[in-house]
């Protein structure tokens, strides 16, 4: 495999601005050569050539190089950039081109799994280069950066420290407590220390849930009311509409909406109501109950130009204790009394007027999102974790709690606890990568005086 | 009829050669000293944790260790009572001329066995196979399979103090010779180094100052054969050293060898000699020791946990620091052994070298520690040299199978850097490989190569049955306990319950006649079936690993993500699977992952040629 060079395109595919081809291993930088027209014959790594791609003897496009040597490289081989212009046929030829050449098509994945067995990094920091790129919002991937450096791998090993720790304790009781006679060995470690620190790391894990697919925010309020409009107005000041998926049952729109790099999703109750608006259909009741449960806030929006009606109500009381902005919206167009009218429908509520129409005062609607996500920042977070890590994190809670539970009890099953130990020093193994399974008797030679 | 050899007739020799012997062979068995036949060189016990798995799993091939230890067995104990069934484990001490003479009187009555004194001095190869023996008497004895059981002779070098003189054991002759000849014919020689304490004369020890250990009541043997009843003859005595000894010691630490320099051979961690004891742990005040009688007529004691190789006036000097042995006569003095041994990765699985067909080893040779660890390999080589000579397949035991398989598996693939021991704790299934269930795990197998007899066989069966039967009734039975409906086995699941317990609330026997071991067995069938479920999956992908074949000519300098080290390594060991590789030392998941890529993108690069494509798979 030392002769085996890897091509892939690493960015989206599909048409764009740019398109960046990546190339790893020890034919990188000859393939590069060949591939593109213009390049010296000495060349410096980490800079910048522009050159032309050509294939079969023309000039295909023109692109941006540049090589990292190897160990120095993200996989740690000699790895070649090439920026091109994202087009799907260009990019299909270059690749084409680079594997008459030598190269071989990457296999998911393969450059990060490169950069691990080269050492680059272990599986923690491997997996957080995956999720980075996944990654939903900005706020996210500089937690993902976090891991990079290493903090998740921080917080684990320390566990595994303890886990040692208590594994020689049992290991060297079971080898040698009643053959050597060793009195002064106490078992018990940082158990509990461990224990409340996955609780905490997985019960941050919710927060990066909520981070990581956007917070749920539901747009309630009767037909006609402007919805979709402060909607669209919403995405315009933002320009960054992502996708729009219609909800499953058509019942409900749903996009997602970035605000300050933070993905939400926002929920338009449109279809729910009935077309005539006074009241709301018992379907609907049905539907509108579990939107509003399932998500994290609503903006509830009353309607200006006509008066509070019965339906007006029935949402409020829908919406209930959950956390929630109420706009008056079309208060361009209505009477001036009409906001202290409404106001006086709902003592106790502050209520916003807007224009959607207008783009008037609709930062009261984003300053409320972002308020939303600033109390969530105010939570501590441990560090982030990805699915894989989540179920491996909750078994070795599992696990811990009951070695725990044992170690209180009357003349545990030594030979229990230990192998309790040794999966839950295999499951941080499995996150890091490392299993090292000589360890434990390593340390109780270190640690005991063992011997005739 | 075929003809094996056996050099050296320790704990190792003994079992190669009844085995060789039960299973049609002409066997010699030949030592350079008749009378010190089955010689317990250290101490006087046998069994322990680990050891006595072991010794079960012995008993269970039909070897002859415990039945010797029970017979002259004078100190019976299980030790981790409280510990869990899966590291419950038997212990004996034993008196050491009852043992000597119980096996030499046996070897003795074997059919197809002579005893020969004689000292081996060359081995005879032609092409690459053994032909022979040639002996320091001048004879020269033809053999179709040679088994090396020399224990601490080859080119044994004794050290007490500045006196170093050659010796396989203190006082007796070494084997030179044969050591250089194994040298000669390309062995990879390794210098291994073991101690063992003074012997004290019993009646001038003061009793009174040391705590007794008694055996246990009653009494319980290792081995299936043992019919008649066993007896606790002796009391074992716990000591301490004093503030005084450190002092001592530290002081003249520059007459210990193994300080000096003197001594080049790699000691065991675990067997520490009491220089080195204080030394690592200076911030110890005392460390403890135990009084181990090594007979009931014999008046020497051995002093389990003082084993030093310091000058003998030092050796008096520390004795007469400690409270109790002041006026202590000392009859043995402690000193420290260095001896040769073959690297044991030279080995096959089937403990027969991959130098030399048909030549086997066993014991201290391969670089391991202990009479059991000996026993069984020499057990193994016996019945594999007769496999081999009769051109069938090599008997290897798994890793999940039986402690000896641990054994065997840990030095021919990781080969030995200290002498080495068992533990519990190399096992990576611990719960399954219990003293209660050796004879299910290996009974089998004795069987059909003729070691143990049918009767024995099934009587044991039936024991397995009715243990079987009565697990099967803990699952039927229903009862209320605490108000809700559970069966029996649930209950016993549960870590406060236990069997006897059971009883108690049934207010009956749930199994008659029963004995320790059925306990054991029962309450580890019910408490360890979650573990063992999982642990039986993790077999099975552990053998898919295993048997993925690594070609004979790959070039590790090939493939990517190897570090220098784990390339070396590779190339030097030369695994013939992936679970071996996986077991060298220093080689990573991710290393094995590497390759298993390699082997995966050959395969297709092969087979794109040939026009097929699939996965590799297994080898064997």
């Amino acid at each position: 495999m030392e002769d085996d060079t890897i091509v892939a395109l690493s960015t989206p595919p599909g048409r764009g601005a740019i398109g960046i081809i990546k190339l790893s291993g020890s034919e990188a930088e000859p393939i590069f050569k060949e591939l593109i027209e213009g390049i010296p014959g000495e060349i410096t790594a980490r800079k910048y050539y522009h050159g032309y791609l050509h294939s079969e003897g023309k000039r295909i496009a023109e692109c941006l190089a540049v090589l990292f040597k190897t160990p120095r490289s993200f996989t740690g081989e000699d790895v070649v950039e090439i920026s091109i212009y994202s087009n799907p046929f260009l990019i299909e030829e270059a690749l084409l081109t680079a594997v008459k050449m030598g190269a071989r098509m990457a296999l998911p994945g393969e450059f990060t799994y490169r950069a691990f067995k080269n050492g680059k990094m272990d599986l923690i920091q491997a997996e957080a280069v995956n999720d980075l790129i996944l990654a939903n919002s900005r706020y996210f991937a500089h937690m993902e950066f976090d891991n990079l450096e290493g903090r998740l791998s921080a917080v684990v090993q320390e566990i595994r420290r303890d886990l040692i720790d208590l594994g020689t304790d049992i290991e060297t009781a079971i080898e040698f407590q009643e053959d050597q006679h060793i009195r002064d060995l106490t078992i018990g470690a940082n158990l509990p220390a461990a224990i409340s620190r996955l609780e905490s790391i997985l019960g941050s894990s919710r927060f990066q849930e909520l981070l990581n697919r956007g917070m749920n925010i539901v747009l309630a309020g009767k037909v006609n009311a402007g919805k979709s409009t402060l909607f669209n107005a919403l995405l315009m000041k933002e320009r960054s509409i992502i996708s729009s998926t219609p909800g499953t049952t058509r019942d409900y729109i749903q996009e997602q909406l970035h605000i300050d790099g933070f993905p939400f999703q926002i929920t338009d109750m449109a279809g729910i109501q009935s077309r005539a608006g006074d009241s709301i259909e018992h379907q609907g009741i049905e539907r509108s109950i579990s939107l509003i449960e399932k998500c994290d806030a609503v903006i509830f929006m009353l309607d200006a130009s006509r008066d509070i009606e019965p339906i007006d109500f029935e949402i409020y009381r829908l919406i209930g204790d959950k956390i929630k902005i109420m706009v008056l919206n079309k208060s361009d167009i209505a009477e001036p009394r009409q906001c202290e009218k409404a106001q006086g429908f709902f003592p106790g509520e502050i209520i916003h007027p807007l224009s959607a129409k207008n783009r008037n005062n609709l930062e009261t609607v984003t300053s409320f999102l972002k308020g939303l996500l600033n109390d969530l920042r105010e939570k501590n977070i441990e560090a982030v974790i990805n699915f894989r890590q989540k179920s491996i994190l909750e078994n070795l809670l599992e696990r811990l709690k009951k070695i725990n539970r044992d170690l209180s009890g009357k003349s545990p099953d030594a030979a229990i606890l230990a192998e309790e130990i040794r999966r839950s020093i295999h499951g941080i193994g499995e996150l890091t990568g490392e299993i090292a399974n000589a360890d434990i008797l390593q340390e109780i030679f270190q640690r005991f005086c063992i011997g005739k | 009829m075929m003809r094996i050899i056996v050099i050296g007739a320790g704990h190792a020799g003994i079992e190669a050669a009844l085995a060789a012997s039960k299973m049609g062979a002409e066997v010699i068995l030949t030592t350079i000293y008749v009378d010190t036949i089955a010689q317990m060189s250290c101490n006087p016990s046998i069994g322990g944790i680990a050891k006595g798995h072991l010794v079960k799993e012995i008993d269970a091939l039909g070897g002859i260790m415990p039945r010797a230890a029970d017979a002259t067995g004078i100190h019976f104990k299980i030790l981790n009572r409280s510990k869990g069934p899966a590291v419950r484990a038997t212990r004996t001490q034993n008196d050491k001329i009852a043992y000597r003479n119980f096996l030499k009187c046996f070897l003795e009555k074997t059919p197809n066995l002579f005893i020969r004194q004689a000292m081996a001095t060359r081995l005879i190869i032609r092409k690459g196979r053994i032909q022979g023996v040639r002996f320091l008497d001048g004879e020269e004895i033809n053999a179709d399979a040679v088994i090396l059981t020399t224990g601490t002779f080859l080119r044994g070098k004794i050290f007490i103090g500045d006196s170093v003189y050659e010796a396989g054991r203190a006082n007796e002759l070494p084997s030179n010779e044969l050591a250089l000849n194994l040298k000669e014919t390309g062995f990879g020689i390794i210098r291994l180094k073991t101690g063992t304490p003074m012997r004290l004369h019993a009646d001038s020890i003061e009793w009174s100052r040391f705590v007794a250990q008694p055996g246990d009541e009653p009494p319980i043997p290792f081995s299936m054969f043992t019919r008649s009843k066993v007896k606790n003859r002796v009391v074992c005595h716990l000591g301490y050293t004093t503030p005084e000894v450190k002092t001592i010691v530290h002081d003249n630490l520059h007459l210990s060898p193994l300080y000096s320099g003197k001594i080049t051979g790699i000691g065991p961690r675990y067997c520490p000699s009491i220089e080195d004891k204080i030394v690592k742990f200076g911030e110890k005040e005392r460390h403890h020791f135990f009084l181990e009688p090594e007979g009931v007529e014999n008046r020497e004691v051995y002093v389990n946990g003082l084993s030093t190789s310091l000058p003998v006036h030092i050796q008096r000097k520390i004795l007469q620091a400690i409270t109790g042995l002041e006026r202590a006569v000392m009859i043995r003095p402690a000193y420290a052994v260095e001896y040769d041994a073959i690297d044991p990765i030279q080995l096959k699985p089937s403990l027969e070298t991959k130098g030399v067909e048909n030549l086997f080893s066993a014991g201290q040779i391969n670089g391991t520690s202990g009479y059991e660890e000996a026993a069984a390999q020499g057990l193994m080589a016996g019945i594999n040299a007769v496999l081999k000579l009769k051109g069938e397949e090599p008997f290897i035991l798994r890793r999940d199978e039986a402690y000896i398989g641990v054994l065997i598996d840990d030095i021919v693939g990781k080969g030995v850097d200290e002498p080495y021991r068992l533990f519990t704790a190399r096992a990576e299934y611990r719960l399954q490989l219990r003293e209660d269930n050796a004879f299910e795990r290996l009974g089998r197998h004795a069987l059909d190569f003729g070691l143990i007899p049918r009767k024995i066989f099934n009587r044991e069966m039936l024991r397995l049955d009715k243990r079987n039967q009565t697990i099967a009734d803990l699952r039927r039975t229903k009862i209320t306990y605490r108000n809700n409906s559970c069966s029996l086995y649930h209950l016993l699941q549960m870590p406060e319950f236990t069997l006897e317990k059971l009883e108690e609330i049934q207010k009956k026997e749930i199994l008659h006649k029963k004995n320790p071991a059925d306990i054991s067995y029962i309450e580890a069938s019910v408490k360890y079936e979650g573990y063992i479920g999982i642990q039986k999956r993790e077999i099975e992908r552990m053998k898919k690993l295993e048997q993925t074949g690594i070609p004979d000519d790959i070039d590790y300098g090939k493939i990517s993500g190897l570090s220098t080290e784990v390339r070396q390594k590779l190339s030097q060991k030369r695994p013939a699977t992936l679970g071996q590789a996986l077991k060298i030392p220093g080689v990573t998941p991710a290393s094995i992952h590497a390759i298993s890529i390699h082997l995966t993108l050959q395969y297709r690069k092969q087979m794109a040629g040939s026009g097929m494509a699939s996965e590799p798979g297994p080898r064997r």
